[in-house]
């Protein structure tokens, strides 16, 4: 089930015909005489074997098929790409290789067949506790193959998964559920550090449209606790009735953050998730056998889930994230591609067995998450001898929005974040929305697969969705050259901690709920390993003392661990700009160069 | 340069908001809720109070106030 790519239909006719110049993607090689029409019709025979289509030559017109972008177009088309839902995507991927190995979770190697029919089991079980197209379905777990079979029969029914941050606090978790009309939950007794299942048990208690909660290990929940395992009981697919799915249904819900305040649930679509997980992985994963290491509730971590499914190659997941047991995995040899975010790619360079690693038949590593510092990318490709791709995006619009590729330069390799997937375009803007002139700076906006919305919030969505369908990131980038763009900075309010998305807001909510607090700003700073650290200006109240252990006390089992602030700073007066607000910037630049000694609130111990 | 471990301990707790007797309970820093990128973001400032270098591997074992105390003391020396 592959979807065509332009740059494989360009390979193929270098390949064929002997052609040593590049070939622009756009082109007619009719009018620019590349191609003949019979050597036109031969590319064709070609690319209905690899693609199993079939032309009707009788009534194709030439226009039609003159350039590579445009060929492609035509046979996702004939695929009837638009309609795929990922119920399709699941059955048709499943079927096609059922004696094949389609996952090795941690030692665990599960084939298709197996796949499918767990999948299909448990749509007919939990279809017959009252889950149906549209429901909505928590999922608090550690990364297991429940995990996954949660997913997938899930997205086979048409309902939606939640998936929970597996660090959130209760007060954080009971927000999602209200926001997001939680109608059933997975969860185990603990995921993480946290206890969720109590948590679970008190909301559930308060909650009675909570029709069900299938636990992993401990009924903790009544007569509304219904086993996990039992879901997987062999059941007939034909024993229930489907609702059709359409492409742009709703297929999962993320919740990215205002964990604290609103919470925000972006919404994604079938035909959406199921065209991303499809390109990427013709870029990362053709033929490849793809590793990644990303927590399964988080975007990178299903969206890897889904594209690496999407290779139809055997691909592998661990539950462990000890650098030490990634390495001893990855010394098997038997994965083609690893994936993962920065943090945890230095945190494997700088583990010692590194230089005992085998990385025989590594042919592809890929980063995404945050941004990759050349110095990082150099680093990786030096040590496990392989090329590097980046790989740019944010949940807003699905997933992946650019991506360098293979045989990028290293110039485009180290300092870019590469070009646009198929389907997505992008532009570079200024305040005001006005496209910039290739070169400048500007907030980058995206097009194409972005999100259906934040979940019942019109007005958080207008507020990043303009009429035209253009998201604007909030990230700052220019165009690196035609096509390639750097992402330079950010001018949304966010630090990326280690891979996890911080919004200040929703720790500085916390902060001024503590008496004494005058006011409260958080900011990034620049860390090596972690990527940025949260630090935290504090002004107390006149007259009152307050320390940086009590502002961390005080949040520490409020919020989850990876929102709390590495460093708090306590000053006598926020720098301010026009209308009162807190001049970010300011602080930023004192988080990095050290506080003006006349702002500094020193404290006699 | 001696390591004292009252002074450590104040320093690394008060750092992260808990008392030296809870952290002194715990087999290890996630019991108090921490993970392993919170003892990173400490490791920078304790290598500049003790003048001393970490080496980030090494991190994924200490993961205790007692055995980050011993961790130190020995790369600062008696």
């Amino acid at each position: 089930m592959r979807l065509a790519l332009a740059e494989t239909v360009a390979e193929k006719i270098k390949g064929k015909f002997n052609i040593e110049e590049r070939i622009d993607l756009q082109e007619s090689f009719v009018e620019n005489g590349m191609l003949q029409s019979l050597q036109i019709m031969e590319l064709l025979f070609e690319l209905e074997e690899i693609y199993g289509v079939e032309f009707d030559f009788n009534s194709i017109d030439l226009s039609d098929i003159e350039s590579p972008r445009k060929i492609v177009s035509f046979i996702n088309n004939m695929l009837g790409a638009d309609k795929v839902t990922l119920r399709d995507m699941i059955k048709c991927i499943c079927k096609e290789h059922l004696d094949q190995i389609a996952i090795t979770f941690d030692a665990e190697k599960i084939s298709y067949q197996k796949l499918l029919t767990n999948i299909e089991n448990m749509v007919v079980n939990l279809m017959e506790h009252g889950v149906k197209k549209g429901s909505k379905i928590a999922i608090i777990l550690d990364n297991c193959m429940e995990y996954i079979y949660s997913y997938l029969s899930t997205f086979y029914i048409g309902a939606l998964p939640v998936s929970i941050n597996i660090r959130w606090k209760k007060d954080e978790l009971f927000r999602v559920f209200d926001d997001a009309e939680i109608d059933f939950i997975i969860c185990s007794q603990q995921a993480g550090n946290i206890l969720f299942g109590k948590y679970v048990a008190e909301y559930s208690e308060s909650h009675g449209d909570i029709k069900k909660i299938f636990y992993l290990k401990e009924n903790q929940f009544g007569d509304r606790g219904e086993l996990f395992q039992s879901l997987l009981q062999p059941r007939n697919i034909e024993e229930v009735t489907l609702e059709e799915i359409y492409p742009n249904d709703f297929a999962m819900i993320s919740y990215t953050s205002g964990t604290t305040g609103m919470p925000k649930g972006v919404v994604l679509k079938n035909n959406d998730i199921y065209k991303i997980s499809k390109y990427s992985a013709e870029y990362w994963a053709r033929n490849d056998s793809p590793l990644s290491i990303a927590p399964l509730y988080s975007a990178q971590g299903f969206l890897s889930l889904l594209i690496n499914f999407a290779a139809e190659n055997e691909f592998k997941m661990i539950s462990s994230f000890n650098p030490n047991d990634i390495l001893k995995e990855v010394s098997k040899c038997e994965n083609t591609m690893i994936h993962t975010q920065p943090t945890m790619w230095t945190l494997l360079l700088n583990c010692r067995i590194i230089d005992f690693t085998k990385f025989d038949g590594l042919k592809t590593l890929v980063v995404s998450g945050s941004l990759c510092s050349s110095e990082l990318a150099k680093r990786i490709e030096e040590k496990l001898n392989c090329k590097l791709m980046n790989a740019y995006g944010l949940i807003e619009a699905t997933s992946v929005v650019t991506m360098t590729r293979l045989d990028d330069s290293e110039d485009i390799r180290f300092n870019t974040v590469g070009r646009a997937i198929p389907g997505v375009e992008l532009k570079i803007v200024d305040e005001n929305h006005e496209e910039l002139s290739k070169g400048k700076i500007g907030e980058l906006a995206v097009r194409g697969y972005n999100m259906a919305g934040y979940y019942n919030n019109q007005e958080k969505t207008r507020q990043v969705i303009d009429d035209e369908g253009w998201l604007y990131t909030g990230d700052l980038a220019k165009f690196y050259d035609e096509e390639n763009i750097s992402i330079v900075g950010r001018c949304k309010d966010m630090i990326i901690r280690g891979g996890f998305n911080v919004y200040p807001s929703d720790i500085e909510d916390y902060i001024l709920k503590m008496p004494n607090i005058q006011t409260a700003a958080v900011v990034g700073r620049k860390h090596e390993v972690l990527g940025e650290e949260i630090i935290a200006f504090v002004v107390v109240k006149a007259g009152k003392d307050l320390t940086e252990r009590d502002v961390l006390k005080y949040l520490f089992n409020k919020i989850s661990n990876y929102k709390i602030p590495d460093k708090v700073y306590m000053i006598s007066e926020m720098p301010i700009i026009l209308a009162g607000k807190i001049d970010k910037k300011v602080l930023m630049e004192w988080a990095e160069n050290g506080i003006p000694a006349e702002k500094q609130v020193l404290f006699s111990e | 340069m001696k390591v004292d471990y009252k002074e450590f301990a104040e320093f690394v707790c008060g750092r992260y908001g808990i008392s030296i007797e809870e952290a002194e309970k715990a087999d290890t820093f996630m019991e108090l809720g921490m993970d392993s990128l919170s003892i990173y973001s400490v490791i920078g400032e304790i290598e500049e109070r003790y003048e001393v270098v970490v080496d980030t591997d090494d991190i994924t074992d200490i993961n205790s106030l007692n055995r980050l105390y011993q961790y130190i003391r020995n790369k600062v020396g008696k």
